[in-house]
């Protein structure tokens, strides 16, 4: 089971990962490449110059931001996806694995220092879910699909977590972290997941959309 | 600390001065390098060196490398020789330093008789390096 889940899975889930942003980023250039002019009524134009570039006031204008409206999510997602990149790129163990099958190994946190990354990873997963429960406008439009989605995410770090303290059955443990993380690279370009790509290209999309596009993508 | 150092002291005069009677080879060792490894990441493992010592002759680990062959006379490997220690040579200034020198001669051996097949020891990182 390890040999296999460590081997040809390994292969399989990384092929998966990366043909799968490549395949949704080609289809949504594919897909906005059509140009639907539309036409907003007379007086809805924008003018060149009244919302694009930086404002004077940029700093009072975050008030208005996601920064300024949710302060606390804005810092906690914000530390779970520094979390969520840094931990298992810098973590001292995949390091040698990875020096172990290539003979090229890159700088790595200490052990205990990824420990600290983890537990605040799993802080904000456990945030995340508790605001999923308890606030009312989120649970209304919450489905089990976004809780699978948040357990897919946490499971490998939750595994390795275990894995390393050495909790439950160890052999055991390093299988289903390893199985989780390659679950979780297989889902990220079919699922929610998926704004690890799209994240950027709506940024783009909808910014020109509004500004200069008028509904279609211009760059 | 005075206390621990000297407690050691004791230890080694000990193994010195009953050295003749402790001809045979420890059944464990613990493979614990202070001065290697200043901040330990994981647990020091402990090798079974017994266990290893059934099928596999002195010189398929213990190495001292000239021109690609192993020139290590068997003779040299007695207790208490500090040239034979591994970290020895594998220092930080050697090209594979005292972490992957262990970390190749196990795994790489564990490796390769798990491919071949047989019955051989861990392959992953918590099954040499155990917590509590």
């Amino acid at each position: 089971m390890y040999d296999f889940v460590r081997g040809p899975l390994v292969w399989v889930a990384f092929a998966v990962f990366f043909g799968g942003l490549v395949f949704q980023a080609l289809r949504f250039f594919s897909l906005t490449r059509k140009r639907d002019r539309v036409f907003l009524p007379a007086g809805m134009q924008r003018r060149g110059g009244e919302s694009a570039g930086p404002s004077r006031n940029w700093l009072r204008s975050l008030r208005f931001t996601i920064i300024g409206t949710h302060p606390v999510m804005t810092v906690v997602t914000s530390v779970f996806h520094v979390c969520l990149f840094v931990t298992p790129i810098f973590l001292l163990a995949h390091s040698i694995l990875f020096y172990e099958s290539w003979g090229i190994g890159i700088w790595s946190f200490s052990e205990s220092t990824t420990e600290v990354l983890t537990i605040v990873f799993l802080a904000c997963g456990v945030f995340f879910l508790l605001r999923r429960i308890l606030l009312r406008r989120v649970r209304a439009i919450t489905t089990a699909y976004d809780y699978i989605i948040l357990f897919v995410t946490v499971a490998p770090f939750l595994s390795g977590f275990f894995a390393y303290h050495q909790w439950f059955d160890y052999k055991t443990m390093v299988i289903a972290h390893i199985l989780t993380g390659e679950l979780m690279l297989v889902v990220i370009p079919f699922t929610k997941l998926g704004h690890m790509l799209f994240f950027f290209l709506y940024r783009f999309l909808i910014g020109s959309e509004y500004s200069f596009g008028q509904g279609s993508r211009t760059w | 600390m005075k206390k621990r150092q000297f407690v050691w002291f004791l230890v080694g005069l000990f193994v010195v001065v009953t050295g003749s009677i402790l001809q045979g080879q420890p059944e464990k060792i613990v493979l614990d390098h202070d001065k290697a490894f200043k901040k330990r990441q994981r647990p020091p493992v402990v090798f079974p060196h017994e266990a290893h010592m059934a099928d596999l002759s002195c010189t398929d680990c213990h190495h001292r490398y000239e021109k690609g062959r192993n020139v290590l006379d068997e003779s040299e490997l007695e207790e208490g020789n500090a040239d034979i220690l591994c970290s020895h040579c594998h220092d930080r200034r050697a090209s594979v330093g005292l972490r992957e020198a262990f970390h190749r001669q196990c795994i790489g051996c564990h490796r390769q008789t798990h491919t071949e097949g047989a019955r051989t020891g861990p392959r992953l990182c918590g099954e040499c390096h155990r917590r509590g």
